[in-house]
């Protein structure tokens, strides 16, 4: 299920809202236990089978935790009834097998849904090359990957990770360790919550006009920038990544059209997922902030996907050494953090080399220093050259493999091949509809506040603003039937 | 904002999360700004549901009250999920960990409960016409199957993404198409279409290979951008090297782009190959083509001797409404795009009937829509004047047809192993099989392969030599004839193959194994049980507005007449007109009551619908019958 749909907002959020409402006073264990039950059929809903898979590390890290909590095996006997967050200092050996098991349990979980077709694909290709075609595995096993997979795993790495470090206390209630994964807010698509904060949340949460206001608010935006916005531009963005031949005006106009769709369809997930949570009483951090307004790559990571970029900051770069051990060491981690930031998107060298560009970006501005000469460029042109350096990599991103990719790069910068066919997709890009769609992304992306400034003080022509674009939204969403969420996927 | 228990953080938090709280905590909201908020997003929330539920009852008690007020939605679908799952007794029965998780609801099912809900929410049906009227009218914008062109021209999705999409034929795009769907797709129409060949060459026949030119390949002027008529019809990067590689085979190919464009610009101003709002083409273009066909039969002598019929043509004029306009499903129905008129040539037998196809043909045409156009009547654009009715005026004979809408890729050649399975030697005397289908397919198609029957005694090969049907220099003579008037010819060509004995009048289908003796008078009425259902296509998502369904019925008691099959497939609407019929929402298990005819007997009124068959290989061995419910 995703929030963008008529069985959602019509039947779904009104059936869990009744249930959290209703509960208003029963103790917050019950509003755990309802919210996991609503986060299950909504996980389910895709497909039934995978909230199994679910359950099943759910309850191995709850039980890893608790292990760790106790240095014990036996941690649900009655001793252990005072769990509190771990001292700093050396670990047991329980505790670290502890850790590893739950690490290795999660990632290989992770790596086998993910990243098993991409190994079967890539040893047919290799085959192939080698000419040894009668050893491809034409018919092996494909395996179907489980929504949210790469974030709910995430969330429970933190989890694990903070309370082997005495960063959070373990939850002694499966309940409610099992309403932080489950809870469908933030379930498929993020933002990626850290256990620590929202553990206090899970104890301690109230329901406020306030809070359901402001996330209705929240919520109205998200709808209109992924059924107004996203939608179209990613319409846009499909028929030229899909096309044979294109002009490199269309290739441009593609890039664009996929760099609004991205982010529009992205943050606008964001803000329906941040929204949801207050009218449930929870607060989640900010995940967008106007990347594309963004002065340097540095700077674009500390307003894009922030809660992915905070994950693999504080358990993956900083555990590398982050920038403690020298200058070459810096670069080699920021460069390996972003590589297996872009593995984490998806099983496919396109990925790869997404993260490489990121990661080499972040690297090359880290060398040239807070004086160098790309500082002294006016602030105007150094948005343009990051968001030009952003699109590129978005090439690579949306691209079906790494030939149709160096193709379309090609095409922008004038290389392309060209065909008849060229100008009948000129034709089906210059519609008033998407031309009209365009150029406000553009407004948005570049004029407007974000949701979280808009919604900092809601006036009466603000709230009918907001009102207004969630009813045009919902009537588009009627007509639609292209409603692709780009990150269910991840 | 103003929580009622204090914030007692366990842990500390870091910035982000603090910015988080503190912003929330200084939300400024104007006065009766946050009731406001909670009012209309609940109002909005369960409006929905609420205006669904009040229609559904008042539906309910309508059709309570009087009978014959069907709703024309399924009711109370919103409160049904629970139908999702397995039914009690297979909860009960299952026995182990496997059989349970057999149970668990299907991810198609679940699909398909939200996509009706969807369809049949009232405030949806009343919203999407008027907004996909703005949307189209002021912003030029079509929607999922639909382009809008310049001045009133409309295009098909899938037609114009053969052009602007990648070759069909290249590895990348073999295999992303292979994985595309929940079920297998046979992606190579090369493969299908040399199997078929195969099986065609081991009874003498000759196979004809008519891939039929789609609306933006030769009039690509009115959606292109810059404006302005091309030199040349577009095709997709892969069509030469399918071409090349059948006629390396031996497979004869028509290739109608040549064709249409020279049709087009035979005269001094280019004259139109498709209809305007619809997927298909004009009717001079289809006699064209007619001409060129026969005249390629005639001169490569692929008929043997065959007493020319005196046909005679009678000029009609039609209007009718285009397939992809309904598509939009526009508030105004057809003002924005209104019908067109066309002139027809009907072919009338000698005894004054209108033509329809003869069994007994040296010559079968298979195909789709292309081929029905102008010659099934359901498919509003007049009746007897098709692709068939041309050739056979041209050729002076009887023409056969499989043809079944949207069916190029694999629905015809199905039907066809379908008879030769049971029995019913549809290639018996037949010299060439002409097997016409939209360009389109090649690149969204499922060729699926097909097992023919052997030949009991194979003849030797009609042509042994591959001639690529060339377009003629001259135009071929378009037959020009009026009211009465009979059309009088040479035979054709004489070939080595035996002469089929002529019969004017075509016989009625053989009744498919049932016994008629035992059968006192059609229709007859049953009651069944259903075992399957096939599925149906949702409106105004393809290309044609009426769609047969399969039902397979077991446990069959007649209630008139007499029936001994213990298990059948009956054909009906699934869909008719782009609305859903009522077999349409049948389940596994309901008992259905129905008017059974032979499929015999209705094929040359519905056999050329679109029909979607079971998914069981078993279920093609059974009789066939047309139904209607009661």
């Amino acid at each position: 299920m995703v929030f963008s749909s008529h069985i959602f907002v019509y039947y779904f959020l009104p059936i869990a809202l009744t249930i959290i409402y209703a509960l208003y006073k029963a103790p917050q264990r019950w509003r755990n236990f309802a919210l996991i039950i609503l986060g299950y059929i909504f996980y389910g809903w895709a497909n039934p089978k995978f909230i199994f898979l679910m359950f099943g590390t759910t309850f191995l890290d709850w039980l890893l935790s608790l292990i760790i909590a106790t240095d014990s095996w036996h941690p649900i006997r009655g001793s252990h009834s005072n769990i509190v967050p771990l001292a700093k200092g050396p670990r047991t050996k329980t505790q670290r097998i502890a850790l590893v098991l739950s690490v290795v349990s999660n990632l290989t979980m992770l790596g086998f849904f993910k990243y098993f077709n991409f190994g079967v694909d890539s040893y047919n290709s290799l085959m192939q090359t080698l000419g040894l075609s009668q050893y491809v595995a034409h018919d092996f096993l494909r395996v179907v990957l489980p929504l949210g997979i790469s974030f709910y795993t995430f969330q429970s790495l933190s989890y694990i990770i903070d309370v082997y470090r005495g960063d959070a206390k373990a939850m002694r209630n499966f309940t409610d360790f099992s309403c932080f994964v489950s809870m469908f807010p933030h379930l498929v698509a993020g933002p990626i919550l850290k256990f620590s904060y929202l553990a206090d949340q899970l104890e301690n949460r109230t329901l406020t006009l306030d809070k359901f206001a402001r996330g209705s608010a929240f919520f109205c935006l998200g709808m209109a920038k992924k059924i107004l916005l996203a939608n179209p531009c990613g319409k846009v963005a499909d028929t030229v990544f899909n096309a044979g031949h294109i002009s490199t005006v269309d290739s441009w106009i593609g890039v664009f059209g996929y760099s609004f769709q991205i982010y529009f369809d992205f943050s606008g997930y964001s803000d329906m997922a941040i929204g949801l949570g207050l009218m449930l009483g929870f607060v989640f951090a900010r995940n967008f902030d106007n990347p594309y307004r963004s002065q340097s790559i540095t700077e674009f990571w500390r307003r894009w996907h922030i809660s992915l970029s905070t994950w693999l900051r504080e358990y993956l770069y900083i555990p590398l050494g982050g920038n403690r051990k020298g200058k070459v060491r810096t670069y080699v981690n920021l460069l390996l953090t972003m590589l297996l930031g872009g593995l984490w998107h998806g099983a496919s060298w396109n990925y790869v080399i997404w993260g490489a560009i990121h990661g080499g970006m972040l690297a090359f501005e880290r060398s040239l220093g807070k004086k160098g000469p790309y500082m002294g460029l006016p602030p105007i042109l150094r948005v343009v050259i990051t968001y030009i350096v952003v699109l590129i990599t978005w090439v690579f991103f949306r691209s079906a493999d790494l030939g149709a990719s160096v193709h379309f790069v090609g095409t922008m910068f004038g290389f392309g091949s060209h065909a008849a066919s060229v100008s009948l997709l000129s034709g089906l890009l210059l519609k008033p509809y998407y031309i009209i769609c365009m150029l406000i992304s553009a407004v948005v992306v570049w004029k407007l506040p974000d949701t979280w400034d808009f919604t900092q003080k809601l006036t009466w022509p603000k709230a009918l603003a907001c009102v207004v674009l969630l009813w045009l939204a919902l009537v588009v969403l009627a007509t639609q039937e292209y409603n692709p969420f780009i990150y269910f996927i991840f | 904002m103003t929580d009622k228990q204090p914030y007692v953080p366990l842990y500390e938090p870091n910035s982000r999360e603090e910015e988080a709280e503190l912003s929330l905590k200084h939300t400024k909201f104007s006065k009766g700004v946050p009731v406001f908020f909670v009012l209309i997003l609940l109002l909005t929330i369960l409006s929905e549901s609420s205006v669904q539920m009040i229609a559904d009852i008042s539906a309910s008690r309508a059709y309570q009250a009087d009978s014959e007020q069907l709703p024309t939605r399924k009711l109370f679908r919103w409160v049904e999920f629970w139908q999702l799952g397995p039914p009690m007794e297979q909860v009960k029965s299952a026995k182990g960990f496997w059989e349970y998780w057999a149970l668990l609801p299907q991810v198609s099912k679940i699909s398909e409960y939200e996509t009706g809900l969807e369809d049949d929410s009232i405030v949806g049906q009343a919203l999407r016409p008027k907004a996909q009227q703005f949307l189209t009218n002021y912003l030029g914008a079509g929607n999922e199957q639909v382009f809008v062109g310049r001045e009133g021209w409309l295009y098909y999705r899938p037609e114009v993404e053969y052009l602007t999409g990648r070759g069909f034929l290249t590895p990348d795009e073999q295999k992303k198409r292979l994985r595309s769907g929940i079920e297998a797709v046979q992606p190579d129409p090369i493969r299908a279409i040399l199997q078929f060949q195969e099986q065609l060459k081991a009874r003498g026949i000759t196979l004809i290979v008519m891939p039929v030119a789609c609306k933006p390949m030769t009039m690509s002027e009115n959606l292109a951008w810059p404006a302005g008529m091309p030199e040349q019809p577009l095709q997709n990067d892969s069509y030469v090297e399918f071409e090349k590689k059948l006629q390396e085979a031996g497979v004869r190919v028509l290739d109608t782009t040549g064709v249409f464009w020279k049709a087009k610009m035979q005269s001094g101003s280019p004259e139109p190959t498709h209809l305007r709002t619809d997927t298909h083409w004009t009717p001079n273009v289809m006699q064209y083509t007619a001409g060129v066909l026969a005249d390629y039969l005639k001169s490569n002598r692929l008929i043997s001797a065959y007493p020319p019929v005196a046909y005679r043509t009678k000029q009609i004029k039609v209007s009718g409404e285009g397939d992809i306009s309904l598509m939009l499903k526009l508030e105004d129905g057809g003002k924005s795009f209104p019908k067109q008129s066309v002139e027809l040539q009907q072919v009338i037998n000698p005894d004054g009937s209108l033509w329809i196809p003869d069994r007994q043909s040296p010559i079968l045409l298979m195909g789709d829509s292309y081929s029905n156009i102008y010659s099934l009547g359901t498919m509003g654009w007049g009746e007897s004047a098709g692709l068939g009715e041309q050739l056979s005026v041209r050729m002076k004979c009887p023409v056969d047809m499989i043809v079944i809408n949207a069916g190029g890729s694999y629905a015809s050649r199905q039907q066809l192993m379908k008879e030769m399975s049971r029995g019913e030697d549809r290639l018996a005397g037949k010299q060439v099989v002409i097997y016409e289908f939209a360009m389109r397919d090649l690149s969204s198609g499922d060729w699926k392969l097909f097992d023919l029957p052997k030949p009991k005694n194979a003849p030797p090969a009609a042509a042994s030599t591959v001639a690529p049907v060339e377009v003629p220099a001259v135009t071929p003579a378009v037959v020009e004839t009026s009211i009465n008037t009979p059309v009088t010819g040479q035979i054709p060509a004489i070939a080595s193959n035996p002469t089929v004995k002529v019969q004017t009048k075509p016989r009625l289908q053989k009744s498919n194994g049932v016994d008629k003796a035992e059968i006192s008078k059609w229709p007859l009425r049953v009651q069944a049980v259903v075992k399957s259902v096939s599925a149906t296509p949702k409106p105004g998502s393809v290309p044609y507005k009426d769609c047969l369904i399969a039902l397979e019925l077991s446990d069959i008691k007649a209630i008139s007449g007499s029936l001994k099959a213990k298990r059948i497939v009956v054909f009906t609407y699934g869909m008719q007109d782009n609305r859903l019929a009522a077999a349409s929402e049948m389940k596994p298990g309901a008992r259905v009551t129905l008017e059974l005819q032979p499929w015999s007997q209705v094929e040359a009124r519905y056999g050329g619908l679109n029909r979607v068959e079971l998914d069981d290989p078993d279920a093609l061995m059974l009789d066939t019958y047309w139904g209607v419910l009661k």
